[in-house]
Order: C-alpha cells, then structure tokens, then sequence
C-alpha cells in the first residue's frame, strides 16, 4: 500500500529524512514515533505529496508521489499536526468545502457530510461556527475532514495532541472504528501507551533516520530479551543487606539477564526464551528475603521506544 | 518551615526582586523600555522586512540624492544667473528630503503597528501576557517604542543626506526642526490609531488603511473641509489659514515658506511647534485609550462570532460506549458553542466561493467607518460644488484613486499568507485542487472588492457626461485604467502573499513595489536619461503609471466637453497631453489600451509568478 525507497529530504544543511525504507501493507495501521524534529511530519509530507524527496521513491497504492501527485490526493486523506481551521464557516460548510474541493458532485455531498458528521459524532453541530468548537471537537473534525473523500489511506500527524484525557479517549475510539473499516493509517503520536493499544505496526524513527519498521510484537523482541519480573520484599532492619545478597545470586544464574534493586523492589529481567518464574522465588528466599509481592511486568512501547532510540530523544 | 512556604528563606533568593517602580504608569522607563520594548527590537532586528525597508528606503533617499547631484551638475555648467540658483538647491533638495521622510515614515508607521496585537494574537502569547505583572499600558507604549525607534532609526539615515547640504549652503535650523517635530509627531499618532485599531480589527490591511485615512484625515481634513465650504462663496475662506496650527504637514509648508503664509496671518515659525504639539497629545491620548481598553478587549472572544449568532450549551456527548462507562456521562464538558440557523451550500470551485463569501470590512464598524467617511466625502463635493468645476473632477478622480490602489495594494496580500498563519495552506494543498486554480480563485475572489470604487467614479463621470461637461469617453477612460491597475496591483500582492511569509511583509512589498514603479522609476530615469536628451523615453514610462493617466483623462476630458471651448471637438481634435505631445481621443484611446495591456501584461506574470512559487511554501522542516 504504502512503499518508501532511499527517501531523502534535506532543508539545506539539515537532513530531514535519511535514506528512509518503508513499507506498509493495506489495513495496517502503523504507529510513528520519533522525538520532535525526528522527520515524521516530513515522511507525511512526502507521502501526501507537498513535499518532494530529495533522492528515492515513494508509492502510495502502486502510484508514484512524483509522478501521479492528483491521483494520489484523491486515495488518500491528509491531517496536519496543527488543524488550521476557517474561522467564518460552519461545519458543514467546512466539510463541504472540502468535499467540493476533492471534486464531489453537490447532490452527493449533503448525505455525506452528514455520514462523516455521525461517524465522528458531530451531528449536533452541524450548524456551529468552527472556531467556537472546543479543541478536541475540532480534532474530531479534522478526522471528519479527511474522510469526507472515503480515503484508502489516512495520514494523521499527532491527532491527539493537545487533547484532554477524555478526548484523547474518543480519538482512540475513532481510529479503532477507522481501522475495523479496513483503512490503512499512519498515525504519528507521542502517546506511546496509544498508540500500542491500537497500532498492528510500528516505526521508530530519529534523526531522520528509521530505527525500525515492522510488527509491534517483533519491536518488543528486539528491545527487551525476555520477561521482566518485580520482586517486592518485606522491610526489616536487613531488608538492604537482603536485597543485595538476592541481587547478587540472581545475577549468577544463567537465566537472568539482569537484576537489580529499585527502592523496596528487585527487577529481575530474564534472558530470552521459556523459563518457570519459581527459580526467582526460591533464590529470594535462600538469600533471606520475605516476599511481599510477586509481579510480572507489562512490557511497554516507551521502553521499547527508549531502548531503540538509546534515549537520544532531543 | 517547609521548603516551599512563602516565606521560606529559600524561594525568596530564587525569585528575582521585581523593582518598586516596575509597572507605576508614571515611569517613563518601565513604560516604554520594559521587556515588551526589548523583545519587540530582538524580534524585528532578526526579521529580513526590517532589514528590506532599511534598503528600500535608503535607497529612495539615494535616488534623491542622485537626481539633485544630477541637477546641480546640469545647472553648474550654465551661466552665472545659473549658478545663483545652487543657493536654492539645497531647500529644495531638503524639501524633498523631508517630505519623502515625512510620507514614507508615516506610511511605515501605519503599516508596521497594525499588526501588533494582530500578531500576539494569533501566536496565542496575549493571555501569558496578561499573566505576567506587565501593565497594558506598558504593552502599548513598549510596543510603540520599539516600532517607532525602527523609524527613527530609518529617520537617522537622512543625517548623511543634511550633511550633504552643507557642501550646498546649508539649509535652515527651523526647516529642519518643523520637519522633524512634524514627522515624529505624526508617526506617533498614525502609529497610535493603528495600534488602537488594530485591537478591534483581527485583519492588519483593514487597521493599516483606516490609520492611513485618519492620519490623512487629521493632517488635511479641515483644510479641506473649509476650502469646499467656502469653494462657492469665492475668495480665500475665513478661517482656512488657522487650519495650519492643526495639521503637522501644512504646518511644514508654512514653515519652509515663512513670507507667503505671514500674509494670510499665520505666523510660520510657531505653527509648526504648536501643530506638532497638538497631533502629538492626540496621539498621546489615543495610546492611553488603547492602553485602557487593551485588556478586556484583547482577552475577549471574538465579537464578530457572537453576532447574529445562536450561543447555545450542549453537552458534548461521548463518542463510545466504552468512553462514556469510564468517564460518566454526568462528566461531559459543556462546551459553549456558536451555532447558526443554517449553513449555505458551497459551489464546485470552493476556494472562490469562500473569497466571494468574505465580508468586504473586517467588521461591521470598519465598513460603516468606511461608509460614513466616504458618504461625508461625496456629500460635501457634492454640496458646495458643481459639475462644471474642473478642480472637484481631479479632487473626487484622486480620492478615489488614492483608496482604490491603497485597498488593492494591502487585502490581496493576506490572501495567502493568512492561511499559512492559520495552518489551513497545508490541507488545501493536500486536496486535488491545482495550485494555479487555488492562487487564481483567491484573484478572482478579490475583485468584487476593487469595483466598488470604480463603480462610484463610474457615476460620477457618467453624471459628468450626462451634463455634456466631459464626454462618455472620459468615463472608460477613467474607469478601465483604474480598474486595470489595480488588478495589476492586486495580482503582484498575491504573488507577495505566496512569496513572504506573513501578510504584513506581503503587504510591504507589495506598496514598495509600485511606489518604486510609479515614483521611483519616472524619477530614475529623468536622471539617467538626461544627458542624451531622450524626453521620450523617461516620458513613456509614465504610461505604467495610473496617477498621470488619470490626470491626462480629466484635462483631455475636459477640454473635449467644454472646459476650453476654443477647441472642435471632434474625435481628431488633439486634446489629450501625453508623454511631451498633444493626441487625439482615439490615439490617446489607443495609448491606454498600451497601458492596460502592459498592466494585464503585470499581472499575469505576477500570477504565474505565484503559482510557481508554491512548492516553496511548503520546505519546512519538521
């Protein structure tokens, strides 16, 4: 659906994108993160043709970026990272001015608007004024903006920034309805806990440079080796000497990747592969330690972010 | 004591001691060269239109120079009954000088402080603003400071010009001071009324045209009032010299030429201080009104959203189930909303019906601002002269003329570079609509705007006509070269719009590139081409420039309908005076038609200028 080949895109000295390889597969909706300036928004743009790379290729459905630019803005709908709205239209008039402007015929566009209004729930405010939407109404017309086209492919750049915590939630809901409907979207956001929730593939990139590209579950299994164990003793006037000799023996087995002590907690992270977690307790136990709690971590995409990006985040 | 108590030891070392001076409204310094003055000169020192208008001025300053040194050149070669004259080149040379100053400083101060609330506001920084102990009046007279001490810097590059004088003779200490006091003190207020205005306008050009005609208004308002008062009755009218003590530029006429106005009574070496002195305090007053209303109007939603509109509270409803279980549905946000009874349907090209749909003022007050002073205008023409005044056909054909091509000049170049400050240029490049019918739309969108005036002059001369005073042919000619330079105005303001980044840069180029076209060339070429003795050439270039063709139009005009009645007045008749030599109607007819084609010429270069200039609005990082 969507393939990047030795993309670059250079403003003057800066290179903004890096020989960028990219391929994304219909349906798929793929998570792009990167620290600010990492060159997403600019993959976007290249992608909904403003913006012409440098060096490489770039293909949205089998169409060249370059060479078919007209017909590659009709498949596909394109939301910035900041929604630049026309403050004297209403939101009607603003969706079909959009629809008029991807060529729909008058007749057509009435049901239209109206459908995109109740997929995103704007119904009621068909008639308001679009500069007196809250903001994450206005977000939620953006989305409505991009699908007024029925679009294969969606380009959302940070759709939830800026939102509250409760609009961020109808955002989600939004792109997982979006996704059941078997449209293929990127969507770029600094909510990484989101964008894991909702996303089948994820890129990272930094520096204009990707990182990797690929399922979510492989990320995991590139970043983090195994399972991450916390292990929460019970305080005593030893508890610190405790800790340290169960550390220390931890580290000895070959099962463990690593351990160390975090506050009252041992993190335990175990090497790749199947092992039984009773190892750690009796370990635990044969240092002297009273357990407390016994809790297998949830793996996330910060530390799977954090881990491929050695933290460089500018 | 907790480490964050106010009255810890430790949050009192952190935070700076605020002055006990700060913010008082009596000190100067707070007041005008506060934070607010030294961000605005950080800012403005880093942007290129600065540094664009600091060359395009001294470079006018150096065509000055240039034509005068050319001049003295031409009459040193003469007799000595020539050389006398040197004696007087340097008055005159000051004059102009000081009157370029006067006008363009003005003009500047117009444009550059209509756009200052603008500009906070669309950045979003007036609430933090607010926040912070700063005064509003300390934003006002900070923001005045540092716009004017831009021009007194441009002001300052005059000094080599003066020195220039003393090879001359020298010129005197009094002309130079009524020149500077009354510069100052009109770039105070013009920049005042347009700081003021600009907090009630969200659009630069409207704030930027209304102080242009205040300022106008103040510096030759009663003068004029009082000549078309008296213009029936005959004679010198009573009072009309006395309007020099309240205008800055008449009072610099007094001032330069002392002799003539102590006939009529005024006394020229004084009128200039007190002139000074009066536009100065009403400039001061606007200011402290600015200041006084800054905070509530700044901080307010916008007004025109709430008219005519139906504010209604919905709940907003949750979007999923899912949603809606986590968060209650008795936590909705209400969000206050404007809502109109309908909404109109949009045309197939939806970038011209938008323009089309845009209202003619920013707001219903600038248009009837607009209105009354024009409906005052024609009333007071209309009133105290007749159609068979020679002088009310220029004074109503050069009103209009002046608004047509300052309107022209300053709404097109908002066209593109307000959706690139609104971040809407983006999505409707994202859209399959072409670029070429994007920047043509936004063209064809602007015109309804520039016929309005036509349009008036159109009536007045067609009534001119109908009276048998000038011939219907005046009446297209008028009408068509005003029409058809504009365009070409209008289109040049969109090529800026695409070129620069913001409207109010846009707007600048836009002004500097047919002031040079229209003034500075005619004049550059006088003094390049007058050693070989070629009139024709530096004539024909003024048929680029509507101001004499619409002069030309009136005198022929005129002379055709019965102003000269020595003439026949046939067609063949050569009535009309253009580039050194007397034309007939037609071969003058023909003559526009040159001038109309090179402005058509303008203006679609300037189009394909604009629409090649695109993709570059666009190379951005991020």
């Amino acid at each position: 659906m969507i393939e990047m080949r030795g993309v670059t895109v250079r403003y003057r000295d800066l290179t903004a994108l890096d020989r960028l390889d990219l391929t994304i597969g219909q349906g798929e909706v793929f998570g792009y993160i990167g620290p600010n300036g990492a060159g997403k928004s600019t993959t976007m743009k290249v992608l909904a043709c403003l913006l012409q790379a440098d060096e490489g290729k770039a293909s949205v459905c089998g169409l060249d970026v370059r060479d078919r630019p007209q017909d590659i803005r009709r498949i596909l709908g394109y939301m910035p990272d900041f929604l630049g709205i026309y403050d004297d239209l209403t939101v009607d008039e603003y969706l079909q001015f959009f629809a008029a402007a991807y060529g729909i015929p008058r007749k057509r566009r009435g049901p239209l608007v109206g459908g995109v209004l109740e997929l995103t729930d704007l119904t009621e405010k068909r008639h308001a004024m679009v500069d007196s939407l809250s903001r994450g109404m206005q977000q939620r017309l953006g989305v409505a903006r991009v699908l007024v086209h029925d679009p294969k492919v969606l380009l959302l750049d940070e759709p939830a920034s800026g939102l509250d915590p409760r609009a961020r939630i109808e955002m989600r809901s939004l792109l997982t309805e979006l996704r059941s409907m078997g449209k293929t979207i990127v969507v770029s956001s600094h909510i990484l806990s989101e964008l894991h929730e909702m996303c089948t593939s994820i890129g990272i990139i930094e520096r204009g440079r990707l990182l990797f590209a690929g399922r979510i579950e492989d990320a995991f299994d590139r970043a983090t080796s195994g399972e991450v164990i916390g292990v929460r003793l019970e305080n005593g006037p030893d508890a610190g000497a405790v800790r340290d000799r169960a550390v220390a023996r931890l580290r000895e087995d070959a099962r463990v990747r690593s351990a160390a002590a975090e506050g009252e907690d041992l993190v335990v992270e175990l090497a790749t592969g199947e092992h039984p977690h009773h190892f750690i307790i009796d370990t635990v136990v044969a240092a002297g330690g009273r357990i407390r709690a016994f809790t297998p971590r949830t793996r996330k995409l910060e530390d799977v972010f954090l881990n491929i990006t050695k933290g460089q985040v500018q | 004591m907790n480490a964050l108590s106010p009255d810890s030891a430790g949050v009192h070392a952190a935070v700076p001691a605020i002055p006990r001076h700060y913010g008082r409204w009596w000190n100067p310094l707070s007041l005008l060269f506060g934070p607010i003055f030294v961000k605005e000169m950080l800012a403005s020192g880093r942007r290129r239109t600065t540094f664009a208008i600091r060359t395009v001025f001294l470079l006018v300053l150096g065509t000055v120079l240039l034509l005068s040194l050319s001049g003295t050149a031409d009459r040193a070669a003469g007799s000595a009954a020539e050389a006398q004259r040197l004696s007087s080149l340097a008055s005159d040379f000051a004059a102009a000088v000081g009157w370029i100053t006067f006008v363009g400083l003005s003009l500047l101060a117009a444009i550059m402080t209509a756009g200052a609330i603008p500009e906070e506001r669309s950045a979003r920084t007036m609430a933090s603003l607010f926040s912070t102990p700063l005064t509003a009046g300390q934003m006002v007279f900070g923001k005045l400071a540092a716009r004017i001490a831009q021009l007194v810097l441009l002001a300052l590059a005059t000094i080599p010009a003066l020195l220039f004088l003393r090879l001359l003779g020298g010129v005197e200490l009094t002309h130079i001071l009524a020149f500077a006091a009354a510069t100052f003190s009109t770039v105070f207020f013009t920049a005042s009324v347009a700081l003021f205005l600009s907090m009630w306008t969200p659009r630069v050009a409207s704030a930027a045209v209304l102080a242009s005609i205040v300022s106008l208004a103040v510096q030759l308002g009663p003068a004029f009032v009082l000549s078309i008062l008296q213009a029936r009755a005959g004679g010198p009218p009573a009072g009309l010299a006395y309007t020099v003590y309240a205008s800055p530029a008449l009072s610099v006429v007094a001032a330069t030429n002392p002799s003539e106005f102590r006939m009529l009574g005024v006394d020229g070496g004084v009128a200039w201080a007190v002139a000074s002195s009066l536009v100065g305090g009403m400039g001061m007053l606007v200011a402290t009104l600015a200041a006084a209303t800054l905070r509530r109007v700044a901080l307010a939603e916008p007004r025109k959203a709430r008219r005519g509109a139906r504010r209604q509270r919905h709940p907003a409803r949750i979007l999923s189930p899912s949603a809606e279980q986590q968060h209650g549905a008795a936590n909705a946000a209400a969000a206050p909303t404007v809502t109109r009874r309908g909404s109109r349907e949009v045309w197939d090209n939806p970038v011209l019906w938008r323009e089309l749909r845009r209202p003619l003022a920013a707001s219903k007050l600038v248009l009837g601002l607009f209105i009354a002073i024009g409906a005052g205008f024609v009333a007071l023409v209309y009133w105290r002269t007749t159609m068979r005044d020679q002088d009310m056909h220029y004074l109503v054909a050069y009103a209009g003329a002046v608004l047509q091509y300052l309107i022209a000049a300053t709404i097109t170049p908002s066209a593109v570079a307000s959706e690139r400050e609104r971040r809407t240029w983006e999505v409707l490049l994202s859209t399959p609509i072409p670029a070429r019918r994007i920047i043509f739309a936004k063209f064809l969108g602007h015109i309804p705007r520039l016929l309005v005036i036509p349009g008036l002059l159109g009536l007045h001369f067609a009534a001119a006509a109908a009276q048998r005073v000038m011939p219907p042919i005046s009446l297209a000619h008028i009408v068509l070269v005003l029409l058809a330079w504009s365009l070409a105005t209008a289109a040049t303001g969109i090529m800026f719009s695409v070129a620069v980044r913001s409207t109010l840069s846009a707007m600048l180029c836009n002004i500097g590139l047919w002031a040079a076209a229209w003034v500075g060339l005619p004049l550059v070429l006088a003094a390049v081409l007058a050693p070989w003795d070629a009139p024709i050439l530096n004539r024909a270039v003024l048929l680029l420039n509507p101001f004499y063709l619409l002069g030309q139009a009136i005198s022929g005009g005129w002379e055709f309908g019965g102003g000269n009645p020595a003439y026949v007045r046939d067609a063949s008749s050569e009535l009309y005076t253009l580039v050194g030599r007397r034309w007939s109607t037609n071969a003058f007819s023909l003559l526009l038609l040159l001038s109309i084609g090179v402005a058509a010429a303008f203006a679609a270069a300037a189009m394909w200028a604009a629409v090649r200039l695109v993709p570059r609005t666009l190379r951005k990082a991020g």
